[in-house]
């Protein structure tokens, strides 16, 4: 330890920090309206210190949680925050400042100690809906004010521009739900408050100068074990790449490549060589292109053992991103299908380093963000669904990959139907399973991906989604064989339609909407699999004859 | 006539019992294989020839919780409406660790060899929209039994919450089929929304059925033959007792009732003692259960969760911290110190022990420190080796560059830590302050840490009752005969719901009367309480409200809204005068009141008192020595005053009360600790 804390103090404050962060997540979704928060658990929160560097977060989605420090860069680049009052917040959701997509609005509230400020709490929401095109993903939207309300870094007063003032009016008449919106943004406010709260609670305890040492010291906790985590792989320059299907108007695939360098006890990441940015909603911005390589980066190196705050990231010396590329694009592109790309960050780091710590890594799960979308016009209101229905985890050195969880970049819950039929009339539910025979033979298989099947019980729903992993499927290693694509399909009057993974499609009355996501690559050749573990899944139904054929 | 409480913990079984005046008690091993054993042996050890003369037995069990936690529970099979039969699979689809490469989901206690699904449909509002195709389900059922031979069948069909009549219509067609196969009904365990959390409830009360079911009859065989006429009472998770014929079939309502059983125990002492509003710290070898009671009334809680798998069931609401008396201090490999999780629990135990522990536990450093003295401890009757607790703490010490004394406050100052992050959890999390709150300790480990945790908090009332290490035992002696129903319906509040409200309670009050009266109680000897459960109409989680009907009947929408906005206030510190509510779940709680006279003999200090036992001594503290008065609990006589540092010493429990607190003795016998300014 730097300072000169005692062990009790520097554990118990530790501990503190987290809580306060995990609090805040508690208290944010316990109080939010939208079913993608209060169910999907789809926002995040973290602590930050007056000069934005992440003390402590709690563990919700990974993509958000690793850039807070960036938006903040950008507010700090913005406004003299030495100047900002105890009554004030900060607010954006752009994505060519430091935030992600539109959906993501993130707030930040300063934290004042006896008229000091020393730290900012901050949480970031997913909005079900915040205008644009469609009421969802809009898979035609070929720049960002397709998207929808645009919120710039700003700076606000609680009591005066909230309320009747002018950024929640404004906000309320460019959204569908402005109720949820609203609601999700006071929910989002309620827990920024909480961490203010604890966080003064904690200092009145302890003493600025106490906890702020421990904050120090925590950073620099995460810091050594995570440079030790990194000397322990061999210096060297790792390089692979890993595809988007498309872009949602043309054919060709998009490349992520990725070259990793590691000297020492630091790490070097480069995007280089990766495809121009494109039309669509696929580009990624820079903030979520970084976050996603460090959310990569602290799989590898901990696998959740490191306190994720600043410190766990300091060993990566840069993040090299072309800027023009898609995952680092030019204003004002679309990016509300970002996840696809993130997800490819994840998969070509892994996949770069399975040459030399194969026992860190994992194959290519169905590691895609499967947002489905349905907007109504109902005679009453505008009802917007989002749900994110996971796929097949990757397997791994030690175990199969989980059936049907959420991608890397997220860990959205499922919503249940029971609460989905009562909050959205206009669907009803008629299948959620595994999807059997998706998972990648291995001798660790793949997970498995979900079948759902809605029925559309009202005319004028439009189905807008995003996804990916229907053409490329997701890859095994080492002998292990890949897991199944995934595919949209829609049953009409008999007919079968299949749908792109990124579009907007009117439904009917009537129709089901087949969704089925891809299983998980396998790891090892499948002829080392526990045959006690075969005959399982076979007796599950989990397997089809077809994978066994592979393992005899 | 004899009223006796066994409680089987997962190390000790517990005897409590009264006869007259007089209060007595037992304690032997747990016998984990056949928890039975342990009772019957404890049965006889205690009453011997008496035994005719139990009139009540009140029994509480770990057995249902160990079962889960072991997976040792029946061969049960899951049916689901068509289409879902892999929810146990499906779960929330969440990953508990976002960053860990391996992600396991726990492990269903029904594999999907044996869950199964019937094409059957009911909509959002209770309407059938695809009949139940009983052909189809007689040939799944018949190949299920002859395939798998299940020992128990759990039923969870969609919205059947809303309108049971296709959950029923299989357990009629399955019993009429298989008389012998237990049915167990999501309807019946637990009416609420959301599929999930309903379906893994009803399939560990399938799960239990059988195991619970035995065990309760052999205990009912052995009271039969030997004790004719005496009734056995099973303690409940809803901090009730239940009558066994009850019971039987509800294994799973007796899952945590151990502590639930504390936390009774000490809202009835309080209520004597004269506080109403408590928090309840029961720390024992591996872990602290934490309930916070407002108003004289325990939080009640529907989402609770037992080796990882939901149980929606109204369960007391008991926060648990991985922190007793064995928890073991280790450091981690960024060089930090950690208390726990890990117990060295009974067996070896804390290196003092002497059974070959060598990792230093809590109670090593207590013993370092010397607020645990060796001689003392359990009362005298085990022999400690405070050497063993140096060697062991002295692994810690040394890596650290910390001499032994630093290591053990340091140990005791984490693990204090743990416990009031813990209360925070269940008081300034859902907004309640706690220094409007008396910190009550128990268990063997809780008075030794109520007023360290309480200084942290600014609690200024700790309380260590009367018989602190057999509290459970003794809640289970003044639990109520409880039982509550719940039902989730979907009811915008507006003008007609006071109606509404009103005529629901009635329908659901018929079956707590049919109940209670096979029970032997009449119609007229149930209370009720009327509860709602509610939200702002677009919300997902539920707030509870208690209802009170008569000023519903005069003051409708306006008190509907007055108390769920109080409610909203309290735990998100925000309330909207405009927003739409709405009632989800109605909760009806039905029960009957134990006799009083039971707590007071619990109460009444004993005998007259002899000269009080105290000894001066010294302790560490803080990094130093400081004097310190030692007393012997029973020696001492109501109205007695204590000044600290003192550690007051008794069989099952030590209480340690710090420099600049003191310790009065209430007339109920309670050890009152509060600072001296």
């Amino acid at each position: 330890m730097r300072t000169n804390l005692n062990q009790a103090t520097f554990n118990i404050i530790s501990h503190g920090l987290h809580g306060i962060a995990q609090e805040m997540g508690e208290k944010l979704v316990r109080s939010a309206y939208s079913t993608i928060i209060r169910e999907a658990r789809d926002c995040s929160t973290s602590f930050l210190d007056r000069n934005g560097r992440i003390i402590a977060q709690a563990q919700f989605c990974p993509i958000h949680m690793n850039s807070f420090g960036k938006v903040f860069e950008a507010f700090a680049a913005k406004f003299d925050l030495s100047t900002i009052k105890p009554n004030e917040g900060l607010i954006t959701n752009d994505p060519y400042h430091g935030a992600q997509h539109l959906n993501d609005i993130v707030l930040f509230t300063p934290v004042f100690y006896r008229d000091t400020l020393l730290a900012f709490s901050a949480s970031l929401g997913h909005h079900i809906d915040v205008g644009g095109g469609a009421a969802g993903p809009n898979a035609s939207a070929t720049d960002v004010f397709s998207e929808g309300l645009r919120i710039p870094l700003c700076r606000f007063d609680v009591d005066r521009d909230l309320g009747d003032g002018l950024l929640e009016q404004f906000i309320r008449i460019n959204v569908r739900p402005p109720d949820d919106v609203m609601g999700d943004i006071y929910a989002q406010l309620a827990a920024n408050r909480t961490g203010q709260a604890r966080f003064i609670e904690m200092l009145d305890r302890f003493g600025e100068e106490t906890v702020l040492a421990a904050a120090r010291d925590l950073q620099d906790y995460s810091e050594r074990l995570a440079r030790d985590a990194v000397r322990a792989i061999p210096d060297g320059v790792y390089r692979a790449e890993d595809f988007v299907d498309d872009n949602g108007f043309t054919a060709d695939p998009l490349r992520v490549a990725v070259k990793i360098t590691i000297d020492g006890d630091e790490i070097e990441i480069d995007f280089e060589g990766s495809s121009p940015q494109t039309k669509g909603m696929i580009n990624s911005p820079h903030a979520s292109t970084v976050s996603a390589a460090y959310g990569a980066i602290a799989i590898l190196l901990g696998g959740g053992r490191i306190p994720v705050n600043d410190g766990l990231y300091r060993p990566i010396r840069s993040v090299k991103v072309p800027y023009g590329s898609f995952l680092n694009p030019s204003q004002p592109r679309a990016v509300r299908a970002r996840n696809n790309a993130c997800h490819r960050v994840y998969n070509s780091i892994m996949l770069a380093m399975s040459e030399v710590v194969p026992s860190q890594v994992l194959t290519s799960g169905h590691d895609t963000t499967n947002a489905i979308g349905m907007g109504h016009m109902g005679s009453d209101r505008y009802r917007v669904y989002m749900e994110v229905v996971g796929g097949g985890w990757g397997a791994s050195a030690g175990s199969d990959g989980a059936d049907v969880v959420d991608g890397y970049v997220g860990n959205c819950s499922n919503v249940p139907v029971e609460s989905l039929e009562a909050d959205y009339p206009f669907m009803r539910v008629e299948e959620y399973a595994l999807r059997r025979g998706s998972a990648g033979a291995g001798k660790h298989r793949g997970g498995l991906g979900a079948r759902r099947v809605y029925r559309i019980m009202d005319d004028g729903v439009t189905f807008n989604s995003y996804s990916d992993r229907f053409k490329i499927r997701p890859w095994g290693l080492f002998g292990g064989k890949p897991g199944a694509n995934s595919r949209f399909v829609v049953e009409r009057d008999g007919e079968q339609i299949n749908l792109p993974s990124k579009g907007n499609t009117e439904l009917r009355r009537g129709d089901r909407l087949v969704i089925e996501t891809a299983g998980g690559g396998g790891y090892g050749d499948p002829r080392d699999r526990d045959p006690k573990l075969v005959r399982d899944d076979l007796k599950h139904a989990l397997i089809t004859t077809d994978d066994r054929s592979i393992v005899q | 006539m004899i009223k006796m409480a066994i409680e089987v913990g997962g190390t000790f079984t517990d005897l409590i019992w009264i006869e007259g005046d007089h209060v007595r008690s037992h304690k032997l091993p747990s016998t984990p294989h056949d928890a039975s054993i342990g009772v019957i042996d404890g049965l006889s050890q205690s009453l011997g020839a008496d035994l005719p003369k139990l009139t009540h037995l009140f029994h509480g069990s770990t057995v249902a919780t160990n079962a889960v936690i072991e997976r040792k529970g029946c061969r049960a099979a899951f049916l689901a409406t068509r289409g879902f039969r892999d929810l146990l699979v499906l779960q929330r689809q969440l990953r508990p660790n976002v960053y860990a490469i391996a992600c396991e989901k726990p492990a269903p206690l029904i594999p999907l060899k044996r869950s199964v699904e019937v094409t059957e449909r009911t909509d959002v509002s209770g309407q059938a929209v695809l009949s139940l195709d009983e052909d189809e389900l007689c040939r799944t059922i018949d190949q299920l039994v002859e395939k798998e031979q299940p020992e128990a069948l759990a039923v969870c069909l969609l919205h059947s919450y809303r309108n049971p009549e296709h959950e029923q219509t299989v357990r009629r067609i399955v019993n009429k089929r298989y008389p012998d196969l237990p049915v167990v009904l999501s309807s019946d365990v637990l009416p609420t929304f959301r599929e999930y959390e309903r379906a893994s409830t009803t399939v560990m009360a399938a799960y239990l059925v059988p195991l619970v079911g035995r065990y309760l009859r052999r205990l009912e065989d052995h009271l039969g033959d030997r004790a004719p006429g005496s009734g056995l009472f099973v303690m409940q998770s809803s901090g009730g007792v239940l009558p066994s014929s009850g019971s039987h079939g509800r294994g799973v309502e007796m899952l945590n009732s151990g502590p639930a059983a504390g936390v009774i125990g000490a809202t009835r002492m309080a209520g004597l003692i004269g506080d109403r509003n408590v928090i309840t710290l029961d720390v024992g070898g591996t872990s602290a259960d934490i309930c916070l009671i407002a108003n004289g009334v325990p939080g009640i809680t529907a989402e609770t969760e037992v080796d990882g798998l939901p149980v929606g069931l109204p369960s007391v609401d008991i926060a648990n911290i991985g922190a007793g008396g064995g928890s073991i201090g280790w450091i981690d490999e960024g060089g930090m110190l950690r208390v726990g999780p890990r117990s060295a629990g009974a067996r070896p135990g804390p290196a003092c022990y002497g059974h070959g522990g060598s990792a230093p536990a809590l109670t090593d450093a207590l013993v370092r420190l010397g607020w645990i003295r060796p001689h003392r401890f359990l009362g005298g009757r085990m022999t400690l080796h405070p050497e063993k607790s140096d060697q062991a703490l002295k692994t810690l010490a040394e890596p650290l560059g910390q001499n032994i004394d630093e290591m053990a406050q340091a140990m005791v100052d984490i693990s204090t830590a743990h416990i009031s992050q813990g209360i925070r959890l269940v008081s300034v999390q859902r907004g309640h302050d706690p220094r409007d709150y008396s910190l009550y300790g128990y268990g063997g480990m809780g008075p030794m840490i109520s007023a360290l945790s309480a200084s942290d908090l600014k609690i200024r009332r700790v309380v260590t009752p009367p018989y602190p290490g057999l509290f459970s035992a003794l809640g289970l002696l003044v639990a109520d005969v409880k039982r509550i129903y719940r039902e989730t319906r979907f009811l915008p509040v507006d003008g007609e719901s006071s109606r509404i409200i009103a005529s629901t309670f009635r329908r659901m009050q018929r079956e707590p009367e049919t109940e209670f009266v096979k029970y032997g109680y009449a119609a007229a000897d149930i209370v009720y309480e009327h509860a709602l459960e509610m939200r702002y109409a677009g919300q997902g989680f539920e707030l509870l409200a208690t209802i009170d009907l008569d000023r519903l009947d005069r003051d409708g929408v306006t008190y509907l809204r007055e108390v769920f906005g109080a409610a909203h206030q309290a735990r998100y510190g925000s309330t909207s005068r405009a927003a739409p509510i709405e009632i989800v779940t109605f909760r009806l709680t039905a029960h009957v009141p134990t006799p009083s006279a039971v707590l007071s003999s619990l109460t009444r200090m004993n005998e007259k008192k002899s000269e009080a036992e105290i000894e001066e001594g010294q302790i560490t503290f803080g990094g130093g020595k400081i004097p310190c008065r030692f007393a012997w609990r029973s020696s001492l006589a109501s109205g007695s005053v204590v000044k600290g540092a003192a550690v007051i010493e008794e069989p099952t429990a030590t209480t340690f009360v710090p420099p600049g607190w003191m310790v009065i003795v209430d007339k109920t016998g309670a050890l009152i600790l509060t600072p001296e300014s």
